[in-house]
Parts: C-alpha cells; sequence; structure tokens
C-alpha cells in the first residue's frame, strides 16, 4: 500500500469515525428527549390518576352525592335497587343519586374536553354498560386479576399517540353501599382507573429540544468534516513535495554515485597508462647512466650529468606520485570481508613490521586495549601503518634527549570504536589540522616538521579515504601537556 | 618436430617496443638460451599460435608466453581467456607481465589462468632478474612435451 492510498484510506475512514460519534451524540440526545417527554407524560398520567382515585374515594366516603336532576344527569338505571336512589329537598328540588363512577364519568368527560386528558372507571362486572372497557382496558383487568397494579402503554389512539396508564381499583367498604350486590368484598380487585394522556405536545416539546441540539452538532460535525479534508489535502500535499524530493534526492544520488564512478575509473585508468611511461622512463634513465658510467661525457659534461641526474629525480617523483594516486584510489574498496576485526591483533602486526623504524627513532609504543573495528582486516592493518608510521616521522620531540612516545587507545561511544594514535612532538598548528588530510598535501616545512622521509604526503588522505568509505570520521587534536592526537572512528552498521 | 635440445620459445605479446627491447636485453643479458617471438597485440598472439600448429614446418608451439595487459585491438585480458578457453593452447603457460600492481588485475589475471603475474620494476636489474629467473624457473621445470 502507498503512503497515497494510506492516507485515503486514514482520511475516510476518520470521517467515517467522526460522523458515528456525532450521530451517536444526536441518537442520544434524541433518545433522552423522548425519554424526558415520556417521563413527564407518566408523571402527570399519575397526577390525574391519584385526583381521579382521591375524588371517587371522595365520593365512595359519602355513600355518593345528590345532585339536581337535569337533562344531563338523569337517575342511574344501574342504581334502581338502592333505596332513596332519588329523593326530594322540603322546597321541592327532586335530587338523585350519583354513585362515583356516575361522577366520575362526567367530571372525566368534562376534563377531557377542557384538557385533552381522558380518564375512565370501568370494570369487568359493570352497573352501567357505557363505563365499559375496551380491548386494552379489557386486558388490563384481566392482569389486576392476576396480582398486577399498574399497567401504562405508550400508544395511538385514532393515530394519535397517547400515554395509557391504568391503576387498580379495589373495594372498600364505601363501595359496597352499591356493588354488594355483585359479590365484592373489601380488599377484592373491582376495576381500574384509566387515565390517556395526549402525547403530542409532549412529543413537540421533545422534537424541538431535539431539532434545537441538531444544528450546532451539524455544524460541528461540517467543521469536522472540513478540518479532516484540509488536513488530507495539506498531507497530500506534503506528500507529493516529499515524493518529489525523494525522487530528486534520488537522481542526484545516482547521478553523484555516476559521476564518482566514472572518477575513479578515470583516474585508476590514468593513474595505470601514466605508471607505464613513468616506469620506462626510469628504466631508460637508468639505462643511459649504466651505458655512459665509463663514458667521458658524463665525467666530464657537467651539463650530461645534471640532466640525467634531474630525470632520473623526477621520473622517481612521478612514479611515487602515481603510486600513491592508485594507493588513494585503493583505499575507498574494501580488500576482503568487513566484520569485527581485532583492532590489537592489527595494530601488534604493524608494530612488528616497524621494529626497524621503532628503533631507528628510539620511540617507544604503548598500545591499550583496543574495542573491536568494523573494516577489513586489510585495511585495518594499513590504517594503523599509516598513523603509526606518520607519528614516527612527524610526531618527534623537539627535545631529542626526550624518548618519542606513540600511545595507541581506544573506546566505545555507542555504535561506533573511537582511536587515537598520540605522540609527544611539537603538535600541529590548528590551520594545518584539516588540511594534512587533503591528497597532496605537504606541511610548509618553517611551521611543521617535515623530512625527506614524508613522501608524497598522501598517508593521512589515504587513511581518510578508508575511514570515510566506512562512514567514519578522522581528526587532529593537539594534547595540552604537547604532542599531537589522530582520533579515528569507525561505526558498527552499515548507513545507506 | 623440435626436439629436447631446441632451445626454448618465448612468445613476447607487447605492443610498446621500448618493453620488447627491455625483455630481449634483459634474455641477452641474462644469457638465457631462447628464441623469442614478438607480436604486438593478443589478436595477432592468437594467429601466431593457430599458425604454429596449422603448419607443418613451423617450430611449434612457445614453451612460455609473456603477456602485456593493456594492449589495442584484443587485450591481455581477452587473449588469456582465449587461450584458455583453447584445448590446444591451454598447457601452455602464461605469465603475466604489466606495469599494475593493482589487486583487482592480479586476481583477475590468476582467475583467468595465468601461471603468473609480474610487476615490471622501474629498477632495471631488478626487472633484467625478474626476466632471468622467470625464465630459469619455467624452462627448468616446466618444459612441455611437444607430441608427435
Amino acid at each position: 500500500m502507498t503512503r497515497h492510498q494510506a492516507l485515503h484510506r486514514i482520511t475516510i475512514a476518520s470521517m467515517l469515525i467522526w460522523t458515528a460519534i456525532i450521530g451517536s451524540i444526536l441518537a442520544w440526545d434524541r433518545y433522552h428527549a423522548f425519554e424526558h417527554a415520556e417521563e413527564l407524560a407518566r408523571k402527570e398520567a399519575h397526577i390525574h390518576f391519584n385526583k381521579d382515585l382521591s375524588f371517587r374515594r371522595w365520593a365512595t366516603r359519602h355513600g355518593g352525592v345528590y345532585v339536581p336532576i337535569d337533562a344531563r344527569t338523569q337517575p342511574n338505571p344501574g342504581l334502581a335497587h338502592i333505596p332513596e336512589r332519588d329523593i326530594e329537598t322540603p322546597s321541592g328540588r327532586k335530587l338523585t343519586l350519583m354513585n362515583p363512577a356516575y361522577i366520575m364519568r362526567q367530571t372525566m368527560t368534562e376534563y377531557a374536553e377542557l384538557f385533552g386528558v381522558q380518564g375512565k372507571i370501568t370494570s369487568l362486572k359493570l352497573i352501567n354498560p357505557n363505563n365499559a372497557p375496551d380491548a386494552w382496558e379489557e386486558a388490563a383487568l384481566h392482569r389486576f386479576a392476576q396480582g398486577v397494579t399498574e399497567i401504562s402503554e405508550f400508544t395511538e389512539i385514532d393515530g394519535k399517540p397517547v400515554l395509557r396508564l391504568m391503576g387498580a381499583l379495589k373495594t372498600e367498604t364505601g363501595c359496597l353501599k352499591c356493588h354488594a350486590f355483585q359479590g365484592y368484598k373489601v380488599g377484592d380487585v373491582r376495576g381500574g382507573i384509566d387515565v390517556t394522556v395526549p402525547m403530542h405536545a409532549y412529543l413537540k416539546d421533545a422534537k424541538n429540544e431535539f431539532v434545537k441540539n441538531v444544528l450546532p452538532l451539524s455544524g460541528i460535525w461540517v467543521l469536522g468534516l472540513a478540518t479532516l479534508a484540509i488536513l488530507f489535502f495539506e498531507v497530500r500535499n506534503r506528500l507529493r513535495e516529499q515524493q518529489r524530493a525523494e525522487v530528486e534526492l534520488q537522481q542526484k544520488n545516482r547521478a553523484i554515485s555516476r559521476s564518482n564512478a566514472d572518477l575513479t575509473r578515470f583516474a585508476e585508468v590514468s593513474a595505470h597508462h601514466l605508471m607505464e611511461p613513468t616506469r620506462r622512463l626510469m628504466s631508460y634513465a637508468q639505462r643511459l647512466r649504466t651505458r655512459l658510467a665509463n663514458q667521458p661525457v658524463l665525467s666530464e659534461d657537467e651539463e650530461a650529468r645534471l640532466a640525467l641526474t634531474t630525470l632520473e629525480h623526477d621520473a622517481g617523483h612521478l612514479r611515487s606520485l602515481v603510486r600513491d594516486i592508485q594507493l588513494y584510489l585503493a583505499a575507498g574498496v574494501a580488500r576482503g570481508e568487513v566484520r569485527l576485526e581485532d583492532a590489537n591483533a592489527a595494530c601488534s602486526a604493524v608494530e612488528k613490521r616497524l621494529t626497524d623504524q621503532i628503533k631507528a627513532v628510539g620511540a617507544r609504543l604503548e598500545i591499550q586495549r583496543l574495542p573491536l573495528a568494523r573494516l577489513d582486516r586489510a585495511r585495518l592493518t594499513d590504517l594503523f601503518a599509516i598513523l603509526l608510521e606518520n607519528a614516527l616521522h612527524h610526531g618527534r620531540p623537539i627535545d631529542p634527549k626526550v624518548t618519542p612516545v606513540i600511545r595507541v587507545e581506544g573506546e566505545r561511544i555507542d555504535a561506533t570504536s573511537r582511536y587515537s594514535v598520540s605522540d609527544n612532538g611539537p603538535g600541529i598548528a590548528s590551520e594545518y589540522r584539516e588540511r594534512v588530510f587533503e591528497i597532496f598535501e605537504r606541511l610548509a616545512p618553517a611551521s611543521i616538521r617535515v623530512d625527506d622521509n614524508s613522501g608524497t604526503g598522501i598517508g593521512l588522505s589515504i587513511a581518510r579515504r578508508i575511514i570515510e568509505s566506512r562512514h567514519g570520521r578522522i581528526w587532529i587534536e593537539n594534547l595540552s601537556q604537547g604532542g599531537a592526537r589522530v582520533v579515528f572512528e569507525l561505526p558498527d552498521g552499515e548507513i545507506s | 618436430m623440435r626436439s629436447r635440445s631446441d632451445p626454448f620459445q618465448i612468445l613476447l605479446v607487447e605492443d610498446e617496443s621500448a618493453d620488447v627491447h627491455l625483455v630481449r636485453q634483459a634474455l641477452k643479458e641474462g644469457e638465457v638460451d631462447c628464441s623469442l617471438q614478438h607480436v604486438v597485440d593478443g589478436f595477432e598472439a592468437l594467429e601466431f599460435l593457430r599458425r604454429q600448429v596449422e603448419s607443418e614446418r613451423s617450430p611449434g608451439l612457445p614453451d612460455l608466453i609473456l603477456l602485456d595487459l593493456n594492449m589495442p585491438r584484443m587485450n591481455g585480458r581477452e587473449f588469456l581467456a582465449a587461450v584458455k578457453a583453447d584445448v590446444r593452447f591451454v598447457a601452455i603457460p602464461v605469465v603475466v607481465l604489466s606495469t599494475s600492481a593493482v589487486e583487482r588485475d592480479i586476481s583477475q589475471a590468476f582467475q583467468l589462468g595465468a601461471a603468473g603475474y609480474i610487476t615490471k620494476p622501474a629498477d632495471m636489474n631488478e626487472f633484467f632478474s625478474s626476466i632471468h629467473q622467470l625464465c630459469r624457473y619455467w624452462f627448468a621445470l616446466a618444459r612441455l612435451p611437444k607430441g608427435d
């Protein structure tokens, strides 16, 4: 999967997750608003239920209430068995007894007309057939008979949402006045009070409450999506820029590698082709000297002798230069497997090889315990040979009575082995510390020690080429107590 | 047909006349008893070898080939590969005589089947001595059966 594909997927996933979060909040909000509406409706239903119950109880406690007979309130035929159902006041007004169910039917009808909340008192054993239960009420009454005391349901009546709540009505002493003939005893479930609360207003409030939150949440949702989209385009542009930069870098790297390879090859070929005539020049100059050795022309002609000597000297110098170029070029390539090598073993091998030179200078070599070096054995040995020879030649103390001491030390720093070769010579002026690593750079004799054996000055350049081919570094420090210290580091890992 | 008493045959493959001269001088001053044939590149050398096996009157194949590496048309490496790929010439020892001391050149020469590798020294005496030693070594130890 490319980085662009990953970005697309992450962005789409983020947008979906964001949408899901906002959707969940909205759903929760809606649920909560409607739950709250239902709670309020339920409370209202309870209030009405309790009111109806207490009103009915009041009527029951008075054994019914006498009211004037008029068109709306006619004597209740269901109470025909009650003596004094209809009475007359001393002034001649005709009164009839209203039982609680009758009272309630009237008051509830008025209440429903005024406030919309309907109440009904009903039973499975009716006195007044007008109080007959509907199917829902009948089912509820059957459940009351099984011990349930309250049943509620959100439902629809005539396509309008309502809450129906029905509570059980138990037989009290006052009830028996009218209902004893039906066989009830005190405590029996005699019927129920059904309260129907219209939900329309509550649902409208809940909807309004919900809608009120939809707008800001939608805004937040859109804002979030926009932010994600902006982030997507921003990251995509950066990715594109990064890819462009990477491609450019790769192209440049390839160009540099090609150029380096070309240069190396060119230098190798040049060095090789230079070597042939240089060698012949030397051979023939020598041949000339041999042939002319006994001829009077050389012994007598100063000019001829000078010409031949110059020829020989320059041919020799040319040869050294070409040989050093070849050595320098070869230093960038491993000569064997690059692995962790014993630096002490390499150093000891060099010490053995340089025994004569060390003796000639009268130097003392102190080699400490050295960490392993990640380099091929051949070049590791070359490295120590160059640095030890360099110290032997250039690190001699100014006072000839002082013994030259060359100290080789090493330590581990993170994943890198660091080595140093110190001498007790005159040190190196700061302006030359970089220049000594340049190819064919020789330091001016006036400022720095240079002797006849200093060659073409390629040694430290070769050392640097070896170390840099392994992504390490090399530098020179002056010691506070006098003398110079060449320090180099070889990292363990491959660095691409 | 040559007999065992015939002088040793050396084929020098070298494009640089100055070096040919040096080799001749070295053999002469070293009093090496041999006959030196000279060709200027690998192409001519292969032609020479083919003529030797095909011609009735020719003195036969050389006992030793001294080969320079850098030559026009067919260089030393190509020639060496061709010689070692040809069953008729494979037994002839080929010693590379080159200015190059580059390890890659040396190991490549041996991989191609060289019997030896001599870096041409700048010092005349060293050069003469090398050639002398080389010929003595090969003529003493590695004289080839010439067949019938």
